[in-house]
């Protein structure tokens, strides 16, 4: 039986009822007197000069407060006109250039949303076209047009520090890891495997999109109410752009309406507080969901892999990975440095070369995707394990495992791997859709196969989790955090770690929502980090409480220290027979009255050691590692190429799950989104516009798009130093469906695709191109 | 978005009255069913009218009747009365079903079938704004652009593919639309309502700015008939079709005596297939002339870059679709 009473259960979430019965705070529903409307004047251009703005008619309509254009932003004293996390690259409204159609070149402010659109058609702008850049490939090569001319790293994250202005290039960031000796291997191998795998530029689709309220209050504070996952970040941005002390701004988040990734680092926030501060009045812009396209994408990608195979067993991998930012670098560095040293694999593989290359090019920037990246080449590599498990005729599952990272072994980096259930991660898999069972049953149109795939992604690092908890006289508390709401479960989770270790009721924590002037620094909510980092730094925080309730009562109990038990909000001798004290008796023995709070702080601030920029490699690159299983059984009609997945598993090394049902809930949720993601998910564009920028041309799955027979696993191999043993979940769903979708697909029709989306137009034409033999229609061309 | 006057005509004079009134004043006009297309295409500026006539006060354009020369639905019918109605659903299948897979419930509830038949392409060329033919401008971007979802069949100058799915069905039934304008009103038979680009660019059926399409006689169905409507799409709900079948065969004794069959999703206006039909009359239906009847479906298609996968796609889906009513 478990020791924990609260940890492990799977409590409801704290928020349900009020998000069920509408009786949640958004951004959107906040209301406010005097607030004004934004709308934004957008570029029609991929890449063009600015040569004039006339916007003396827009200023005259009634009803518009503002005007404001980005030339005038950067003639502001004090004001920084560029933002952004990994490089100050992007503008808050178009200076000189514009860099993707949909970057921000007007901002209206009026009296309403419709009045400040209708005033951007008054506004007209000349433009002077430039050369244009639009696949990533192109984009990277020597010559090609420049999208920035110079790189301003913005110096926020340690582990970036090596970042620096290279030589001119739309390459704004490589990363490199170099371990033994590749063209060795290449030179003794049996057999060698080249392959390259892309991945279209996709968008979050958060239910929510974007929205940002600023008002000055009585003290001319900034306030800021945003949808955003990461507050303590857009508090230092603003605080950068606008010239301001920290705690002259105050940043707010209530419940998010999904974040993804979307919603990281500053994006309207800087507009809108230089809005609210120019107008003197409260300002608010909501996106449309055609804005949410132009506003942050998942980096599309190129993958090549060539891998060296010598009596059946890899001795090396080759990767290089071209991730496509978009016009601004948003945090595609970190991306690409964080994926890049997992491309080859969570596998024993001696000789690894990787480049990982962070790629500007003139379409809407992209950013964090739940995974970080790590996707993307995932599916490039459980691709080829299974192309090359198949040539060599060796069942893939078995081929996984016989190179699978065991406990203390070192990854690619040299970091050794702990808390690494991917073997039992595979070995759950595989049983469950019944790998060495009888081949499914297929007819005379439509043909099942199965497929499996594995993955391992690592938790950002560093980053830091800073919590302050609050216990009240009779035993309710308090927890002061900035990890956001946004859907995955954070309060329910937070509040079990403390009541867990406070010894009282679930009912009695209360999550204080974001507020920078209230709640600590935390790095962001993201990365599938909070259940760890912050539930550390609750836990260390409610621990201090715990010291100070149990100095009282030993010396009321006239018991040892070590002997006391915290439970059912009571603190008693362990074993005793004696009800020991409630939290009530210990603050007055305490501190004579009632009324006190006892409060415990703490930051949890786990060390890593940079990896090295010449060869990618650390003793310690990351703090933990997530592995992930998936296993999928589809059905392809042969003669539509439609995919139904009929079966479908996601499995994950959680650690121990603090409460299992949410983590059922992030495979599943998670292994949906990327469903999509497989199947049908795909930015398309013509000449750097946007083709299908609506939820009904961007198509992404309904509900009846799931598999028929979908299920979760948990695989709970505890971290040492883990809340209780727990990790993070949050996108451990998401790694591994690709691959084994399209490993089904290939089982079932001997069709390989290598390209994202699986559309039923690829399946045909691969079909055709397999077997063109006469009586099947051909594909012509 | 630009600013605009909206009517809400009682009667249908007052409602082709009003239409006449403003375009001889030199104004735009726009007529909205159920507004669910419509005012997504004036927010996006596709179209931009000076008056709005909203037709949802014509009570005389509601209601599915039956009467001895068969059916009549008010043009203001709405999908979902259409896909639940009994009669439609037993007698007329295909309708039912056609009218079932449109979009989404909600669209459903406020979609009306008038405007269902009359919605304008989805192209995304045509939606995003490209100044293509169907926008006013002088090319089709899809010709060497992203096609996917464009013509095989009846392509040209314009690309598009008429994207109804009610419009197959009511052409598979031999509906006849009643259609009122000011000075006249007429009946046309619903295969001859669409007109191909080649003939006209700037729009998909025969109505004239001040026309509307009031309502839609069915015929009655002949003993033995039977119907349906299949639609493939690249996700299960919420989407138009890639490509869709909508037939209509009457079999007696194993021999197919009338045959209907329209396709949805593969050209510019429902494409009716006659050739098909003739294949399939007076003969045995067996696995054997399915499979002529999907080659014949075919017979003439040609692909763009990026859409020739829908010509196996609609051979199939014709296949097995008379197999499944031959069956
Ligand atoms: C997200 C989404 C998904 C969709 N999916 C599908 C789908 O799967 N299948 C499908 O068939 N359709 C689909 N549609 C289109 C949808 O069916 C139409 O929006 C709806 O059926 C139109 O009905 P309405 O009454 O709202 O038309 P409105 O929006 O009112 O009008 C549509 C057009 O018809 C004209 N019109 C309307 N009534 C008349 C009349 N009586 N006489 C003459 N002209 C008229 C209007 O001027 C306008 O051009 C989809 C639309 C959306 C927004």
């Amino acid at each position: 039986m478990s020791k924990t009473k609260i940890v492990g259960q799977s409590v409801h979430r704290k928020d349900a009822a009020r998000k069920v019965t509408g009786r949640i705070l958004h951004v959107g529903n906040i209301e406010m007197p005097g607030l004004l409307q934004v709308a934004v004047l957008r570029s029609p251009y991929p890449h063009a000069r600015i040569i004039g703005i006339q916007k003396s008619r827009a200023e005259a309509m009634e009803g518009v407060v503002l005007v404001l254009t980005g030339a005038e932003i950067a003639a502001m004293p004090d004001v920084d006109p560029y933002f952004g996390p990994a490089f100050k690259d992007q503008p808050i409204l178009a200076i000189d250039r514009v860099l993707h159609v949909g970057d921000p070149v007007v901002a209206v402010v009026a009296v309403d949303r419709r009045r400040a659109e209708d005033a951007l058609e008054l506004i007209e702008v000349d433009y002077e076209p430039l050369p244009v850049v639009l696949d990533v490939l192109e984009a990277a090569k020597s010559g090609s047009p420049l999208v920035h001319q110079e790189f301003k790293p913005a110096g926020v994250f340690a582990d970036l520090d090596h970042m620096e202005a290279g030589e001119k290039s739309n390459v704004c960031y490589h990363f490199k890891l170099r371990t033994g000796d590749v063209e060795a291997a290449f030179r003794e191998a049996d057999r060698i495997f080249e392959d390259t795998f892309t991945s279209p530029p996709a968008q979050h689709m958060p239910m929510e999109p974007h929205v940002t309220l600023v008002y000055l209050d009585e003290d001319e504070k900034v306030n800021v109410w945003t949808a955003t996952q990461s507050p303590s970040f857009v508090r230092t941005q603003l605080s950068t752009t606008l010239g301001l002390p920290m705690n002259r701004i105050r940043v707010r988040v209530p419940y998010l309406g999904g974040g993804y990734g979307a919603k990281l680092y500053g994006k309207l926030e800087p507009l809108v507080a230089l809005l609210a501060l120019e107008t003197r009045r409260p300002v608010r812009y909501a996106l449309s969901r055609e804005e949410e396209f132009q506003t942050i994408t998942k980096h599309g990608a190129v993958a090549r892999l060539k891998t060296a195979v010598k009596d059946g067993v890899i001795t090396g991998r080759r990767c290089e990975v071209f991730f496509d930012t978009g016009a601004y670098a948003d945090i595609g560095p970190r991306i690409v440095h964080k994926s890049g040293y997992t491309s080859a694999g969570p596998y024993r593989i001696p000789n690894v070369r990787i480049d990982s290359f962070c790629v500007y090019t003139n379409k809407p920037p992209a950013g964090a995707f739940r995974g970080f990246g790590v996707p993307q080449v995932i599916w490039a590599y459980e691709s080829q394990m299974d192309i090359i498990s198949r040539e060599l005729d060796i069942d893939p599952v078995q081929f996984r495992m016989h190179h699978a990272l065991e406990e203390g072994e070192p990854f690619a980096t040299g970091t050794p791997v702990h808390s690494f259930g991917l073997k039992e991660s595979l070995e759950q898999a595989a049983e469950a859709i019944e790998w060495s069972g009888p081949r499914p049953q297929n007819n005379a149109t439509k043909v099942r196969g199965k497929g499996i795939a594995s993955g391992v992604k690592a938790v950002l690092t560093p980053s830091i989790s800073g919590a302050v908890v609050m216990m009240n006289s009779d035993g309710s508390v308090n927890v002061l955090s900035s990890t956001v709401e946004m859907g995955q479960g954070s309060d329910t989770v937070l509040a079990q770690i403390a009541a867990e270790e406070l010894g009282v009721c679930f009912d009695q924590v209360h999550l204080v929502q974001p507020d920078t002037d209230v709640t600590p620094y935390d790095t962001i909510t993201a990365g599938s980090r909070s259940t760890y980092h912050m539930g550390n730094a609750v836990r260390m925080a409610s621990m201090k409480i715990k010291a100070q309730l149990f100095g009282v009562a030993a010396r009321a109990l006239e018991a040892n220290l070590e002997d006391l038990v915290a439970r059912d909000g009571r603190i008693f001798v362990s074993g005793s027979q004696e009800s020991g004290m409630s939290m009530r008796d210990v603050f007055l023995a305490k501190f004579g009255s009632l009324g006190t709070t006892i409060i415990g702080e703490a930051i949890f601030e786990p060390r890593a050691i940079p990896t090295d920029p010449e060869t990618g490699r650390s003793e310690k690159c990351t703090e933990y590692w997530f592995p992930s299983a998936s296993a999928a059984e589809v059905e392809v009609d042969l003669e539509t190429g439609q995919v139904k997945v009929v079966k479908f598993l996601s499995v994950g090394d959680t650690g121990t799950a603090i409460n299992p049902r949410h983590c059922h809930q992030q495979l599943l949720g998670a292994a949906i989104t990327q469903l999509g993601m497989t199947l049908f998910e795909e930015m398309v564009f013509e000449e750097g516009q946007l083709l299908n920028g609506s939820l009904l041309d961007y198509q992404i799955p309904s509900v009846k798009d799931l598999p028929e027979h979908f299920e979760s696993i948990l695989v709970e191999v505890p971290h040492e130093t883990g809340p209780f043993g727990a990790k993070g979940v949050g996108e451990t769903g998401t790694l591994t469906v690709s691959p084994a979708i399209a490993n089904a697909i290939e089982d079932a029709t001997g069709v390989r695709i290598r390209d994202l989306p699986i559309t039923p137009e690829k399946i045909l034409r691969g079909l055709a191109e397999k077997d063109p033999k006469p009586g099947r229609a051909e594909v012509p061309q | 978005m630009k600013s605009f006057s909206n009517v809400n005509p009682k009667t249908l004079q007052e409602t082709v009255f009003l239409l006449k009134e403003a375009l001889q004043g030199g104004e735009s006009v726009a007529v909205a069913g159920g507004g669910s297309d419509l005012l997504g295409m004036i927010k996006e500026e596709r179209v931009a009218p000076d008056v709005l006539v909203n037709l949802k006060n014509l009570e005389s354009l509601r209601g599915i009747e039956e009467s001895t020369d068969g059916v009549r639905i008010g043009g203001l019918v709405t999908m979902d009365e259409l896909s639940r109605h009994p009669l439609i659903r037993s007698r007329y299948t295909v309708l039912a079903e056609a009218a079932g897979s449109v979009a989404t419930p909600q669209i459903r509830n406020v979609g009306t079938v008038a405007g269902n038949v009359c919605q304008r392409p989805w192209c995304w060329y045509y939606r995003e704004g490209f100044p293509c033919f169907k926008n006013g401008g002088d090319r089709c971007f899809s010709i060497v652009g992203e096609n996917q979802f464009n013509a095989i069949l009846g392509g040209g100058p314009s690309f598009i593919v008429h994207p109804s799915d009610t419009a197959p069905a009511l052409m598979a039934l031999e509906a006849r639309f009643r259609i009122v304008g000011p000075d006249q009103e007429r009946w046309v038979p619903a295969l001859e309502f669409f007109i191909l680009p080649e003939e006209d660019v700037s729009r998909e059926n025969v109505l004239g700015q001040d026309e509307i399409l009031a309502e839609i006689q069915l015929p009655q169905v002949e003993a033995g008939t039977q119907s349906t409507y299949e639609k493939v799409m690249d996700r299960e709900a919420w989407t138009h079709a890639v490509v869709s079948v909508a037939m209509s065969l009457q079999i007696r004794g194993g021999i197919c005596r009338k045959a209907r069959v329209v396709l949805g999703g593969v050209a510019p206006i429902p494409w009716h297939l006659p050739g098909v039909e003739q294949m399939l009359e007076g003969n045995r239906v067996a696995a054997e002339l399915a499979g002529r009847a999907g080659k014949a479906a075919v017979a003439g298609a040609g692909g763009l870059s990026n859409n020739a996968y829908k010509i196996p796609l609609t051979e199939a889906l014709v296949r097995r679709t008379v197999l499944s009513l031959g069956a």
